[in-house]
């Protein structure tokens, strides 16, 4: 299955803290004939690929700043010429709530969208309007969305990304997070904070895998309560059931299912790699999805399933849930997609000092003797 | 005895003892003190425990103000007496004053139906008659629950010791005419042991007690109230534990019946013979009071197991 | 839309109208119960009848007439155990539940007495105070005890009702919930529970607009007033217990030796009673 992260747009009402979109492009819109040319090639590739799905993720910035008419015509688009693979297309939408309207949400059901992925922290000034970043503000109308979506019984889910200023109280975050919202329950994620850390909100390895552990007996004691908290439910069917369907960047086969699709047509690999002009496949308008997916670039990521077990990974018993990690973490840090990503710790020492002790269970999963590319 | 012992037991302690028997399928309660009519709740814990379907068991001393006879007179007489019963523990008359013995008069008239005399033996010179006549005066229940003092462990009280038993049993065994005269059954308490009986003398008891005679020593288990259980009376003070600590009686029968095999093992009955005895042995007879046995070690060094001291 | 049972005071001209939906109907007097045996014959679909009284419970005189009556009694006190003695048999006939203030210790006693002998009874708060260890002791009779006993609420509603993912709110013991009850007065003006009526705060005029509730401004603002509780980002917001509780008791301010300490017990009740009924549950293969 191939997955597109789609940024028609940069620009964002939101000021978060940690977030680097709002230094790049602010004044691109994909246009129309771009955003023809993404179902053209879409069709094409699925047409010639019949047992392919594409997961289309609506993305930014904040998407509904594209306004409902900008989906009404994407939707034109899709029946025009996607009628035949339509429905192997599955859309997916992430957004900051603040600005969804009843219009918008009528389009996403055409769309058969039926939840929205998003981010909130209870922390104040992480996420907020403005220079100041006025939480409050941005809050209400987070409120606002939820409640719509509630009304229309659509539902959602948050990232919340872990930073210096959340350590002090990872619980009181999961119980609000949860109370919040008590049926799609957060996905934690480390802060990523690449070039200079202004507000000193990045994190190690170790911090994050503390904050994690913090939860995680509260969790694990509650399962029911707080079904599918990430990464816990993940890391816990994979080591109890050995069921390595892991997402990302644990998954180790990230090299040839994504694609970014940026506001003037151009590719690069995932979200991340888009947002840092790395990996970049070429536009769209040059290449179709089929010559994007296999660009030659994409083997070293493949390659690295081979590489690191030979070497830093070799006879790591983590390494079927973890894989080496994400590429682009390893490259950003050490300017080479060969090695492990620097996060490898923090899922160690959690799952070492937490994971484990509390569980029961115990990760063995080295890599095989030898592996061949897939 | 702490001040804890000395409160009442609780209505919220009541219900947990009441729930406790249920679970463990137990329908009998007997409740007992000090005098349990005089705990502030006794009418309306007595009802509530008979609402719940229990037999209930008052052991009383049968003296009682007017005011408190009238209150269970007027709450309790109209229970069917397979459901509530009184074991009217009597001292000899003489040993009373005239306003208890008319007091005592007053609650046997009341709960004649209900009632079944009990005697606690701790001499060995016996007048029992006054017994007989109470049963006939009042038609009582024909039932004397003969119980042996036995030495309280950590206190001092009067009991007749082991070698003068045999004694006590002869001038008992000359009340059996008496009984079997009018009727009555001379039934013991746990803690007689078979021995002090000749074997005509347990003929003769047999027969009055239509062919069941006990000679046990087991764990009856008491709840304080403060939730403490123990054995029994004369082992009230070894290894108490609390009752939440337990799941059912089972668990708390089985908890003392562990502690009174290790004594027992160690030191077998009342009597030295009681070691090699077979009766102990097919449990036809549990050597006397375990309570007697341990007292015997009391002048001891501590070196024996652990289950003898508390 | 008739999916809200309405409460409302017992006035036959009121009942006419109300005819094609469920009621409670509420007094503070005993004696109206005769004048509503008379209308059951008529259309009233009688969901219950809630009778606050201000006597004793030992106090009250239970009537055979009563069988047929849906009732939920609320009196401040248990009074005395032997006064009510002779009333068990007949109150376990009704179908009645007896609900006992929260203000008094001897009533977390009383309710452990009743329900232990199979009459379903609860407990309800008043603005008085609580006596939250006894409280929580009462919850934990209701919810963990092996031995059978009649159902005490809130607990029992909470924990038979309980799903770890939703939102729960056990005022509908009480016929407070907005979501399920809505209270109507004799000039047909609706508010949003008993409270809100006594304040004076009405949302709606006429039988009619109780159609309408779904769309009224007022009433949605109140379904969703657990938002503002995390808006607020107060204690409440960031309680382990908060989708049980909804900050019904956001006034203490002692809340970590109060109510946080209880709700808290009360959810991991609530979750080791889920997992029992649902590792109770057969799985029959299909037809």
């Amino acid at each position: 299955m191939a997955v597109v992260i789609f940024k028609a747009i940069e620009k964002c009402n939101s000021n978060c803290i940690y977030c680097d979109v709002i230094k790049k492009r602010q004044d691109e819109i994909m246009n129309y004939d771009l955003l023809k040319l993404i179902f053209i090639r879409m069709n094409e590739y699925l047409s010639a690929n019949l047992n392919e799905n594409i997961t289309f993720t609506w993305h930014g910035g904040e998407v509904c700043l594209l306004g409902s008419n900008y989906f009404k015509v994407a939707r034109q688009l899709q029946d025009e010429y996607c009628s035949e693979t339509k429905s192997r297309i599955k859309h997916l939408v992430q957004s900051n709530l603040t600005l969804i309207t009843q219009k918008m949400i009528n389009l996403f059901k055409e769309f058969g969208i039926a939840q929205i992925g998003s981010s909130f922290d209870p922390v104040p000034n992480i996420r907020g309007f403005g220079k100041n970043r006025n939480s409050q503000l941005y809050n209400q109308k987070f409120i606002e969305g939820v409640k719509l979506l509630n009304k229309n019984q659509m539902s959602w889910g948050v990232i919340y990304v872990v930073h210096r200023l959340s350590l002090t109280s990872p619980l009181e975050i999961f119980y609000y997070l949860t109370n919040l919202n008590t049926r799609s329950h957060p996905n934690f994620n480390q802060v990523k904070i690449y070039g200079e850390d202004t507000h000193n909100l990045s994190i190690t390895g170790e911090e994050f895998a503390d904050f994690l552990g913090a939860i995680f007996p509260v969790w694990y004691e509650n399962i029911d309560r707080y079904p599918n908290v990430q990464p816990f439910s993940d890391l816990l069917r994979s080591i109890k059931d050995r069921d390595f369907s892991l997402v990302c960047e644990s998954s180790g086969s990230c090299s040839n299912r994504w694609i970014y699709i940026g506001p003037e047509g151009e590719t690069s690999h995932c979200g991340r790699s888009g947002d840092y002009d790395v990996l970049l496949y070429g536009n769209l308008k040059d290449f179709t999805f089929h010559e994007i997916m296999n660009n030659p670039q994409r083997n070293q990521l493949a390659e690295r399933q081979t590489v690191l077990p030979e070497l830093e990974c070799a006879q790591c018993r983590f390494w079927g849930i973890c894989h080496g990690g994400c590429p682009l973490d390893a490259f950003m840090t050490d300017n080479d997609f060969l090695k492990k990503s620097p996060k490898c710790d923090s899922t160690k020492i959690f799952l070492e000092r937490y994971f484990e002790p509390i569980t029961g269970l115990y990760a063995d999963f080295p890599p095989p003797k030898s592996i061949s590319v897939v | 005895m702490d001040d804890s012992a000395l409160t009442e037991l609780s209505w919220d302690n009541l219900i947990y003892i009441a729930d406790f028997l249920e679970i463990s399928k137990e329908h009998k309660i007997s409740l007992l003190g000090g005098e349990p009519t005089l705990h502030s709740h006794f009418v309306d814990f007595t009802t509530y425990l008979l609402e719940r379907n229990f037999h209930v068991n008052v052991f009383t001393s049968g003296i009682m103000s007017k005011e408190k006879l009238k209150d269970l007179t007027l709450y309790l007489s109209k229970i069917p007496p397979e459901r509530l019963s009184f074991t009217c523990n009597m001292n000899h008359p003489k040993l009373s004053t005239e306003k208890e013995i008319d007091q005592i008069h007053e609650f046997l008239k009341a709960f004649a139906s209900f009632t079944t005399l009990g005697y606690n033996i701790y001499q060995t010179d016996l007048d029992l008659e006054f017994l007989v006549q109470y049963i006939n005066k009042y038609k009582l229940r024909r039932h004397i629950r003969f119980g042996l003092a036995h030495p309280i462990q950590g206190g001092k009280n009067t009991y007749i010791p082991a070698s003068e038993l045999g004694i006590m049993a002869k001038k008992l065994v000359a009340y059996c005419g008496l009984f079997e005269q009018n009727n009555v059954a001379p039934g013991f308490d746990c803690g007689m042991p078979m021995c002090i009986f000749s074997e005509e003398e347990l003929g003769k008891l047999s027969k009055a007690n239509k062919g069941v005679l006990k000679f046990g020593c087991g764990p009856a288990i008491d709840t304080g109230p403060d939730m403490m259980v123990w054995s029994c009376f004369p082992l009230s003070g070894l290894h108490k534990k609390s009752l939440y600590e337990f799941n059912s009686m089972q668990e708390i029968h089985d908890y003392f019946k562990n502690i009174h095999n290790k004594v027992k093992a160690e030191i077998g009955g009342i009597f030295e013979k009681c070691v090699t005895c077979v009766y102990l042995t097919n449990e036809a007879c549990m050597g006397g009071c375990i309570a007697h046995s341990i007292n015997q070690l009391k002048d001891e060094q501590m070196n024996r197991i652990k289950a003898i001291y508390s | 839309m008739k999916d809200h049972i309405i409460v409302c005071p017992f006035d036959e001209q009121l009942l006419a109208k109300l005819s094609e939906r469920n009621v409670v109907i509420k007094s503070h007097d005993l004696n109206i119960l005769q004048s509503i045996q008379k209308h059951l014959n008529k259309s009233l679909r009688l969901h219950a009848i809630k009778i606050q009284t201000d006597v004793p419970l030992s106090a009250i005189s239970f009537q055979e007439d009563w069988l047929k009556l849906p009732l939920a009694i609320y009196s401040p006190e248990f009074g005395n155990y032997r006064d009510l003695l002779h009333q068990l048999n007949l109150i376990r006939r009704l179908n009645i539940r007896i609900f006992l203030s929260s203000e008094y210790d001897d009533n977390y006693t009383g309710l452990k007495i009743l329900s232990s002998l199979n009459i379903n009874c609860g407990l309800y708060f008043n603005n008085g105070s609580i006596n939250w260890e006894a409280m929580n002791d009462l919850m934990h009779y209701a919810v963990y005890s092996k031995t059978k006993h009649a159902h005490i609420e809130p607990f029992d509603w909470l924990v038979s009702n309980y799903e770890p993912t939703d939102y729960m709110d056990y005022h509908s013991v009480y016929f407070n919930n907005p979501a399920k009850y809505l209270h109507v007065n004799e000039k047909e003006q609706i508010a949003l529970n008993e409270q809100e009526m006594l304040n004076n705060r009405i949302i709606g005029d006429g039988i009619p607009s109780l159609d309408r509730i779904h769309v009224n401004e007022h009433y949605n603002d109140f379904i969703n007033a657990r938002y503002d509780i995390m808006l607020q980002m107060n204690e409440c917001a960031y309680c382990p217990a908060f989708r049980i509780c909804l900050a019904k008791f956001e006034h203490l301010t002692n809340k970590n030796d109060t109510c946080k300490v209880f709700f808290s017990d009360f959810i991991n009740a609530a979750d080791y009673s889920f997992k029992q009924r649902n590792s109770k549950r057969t799985k029959i293969w299909q037809l």
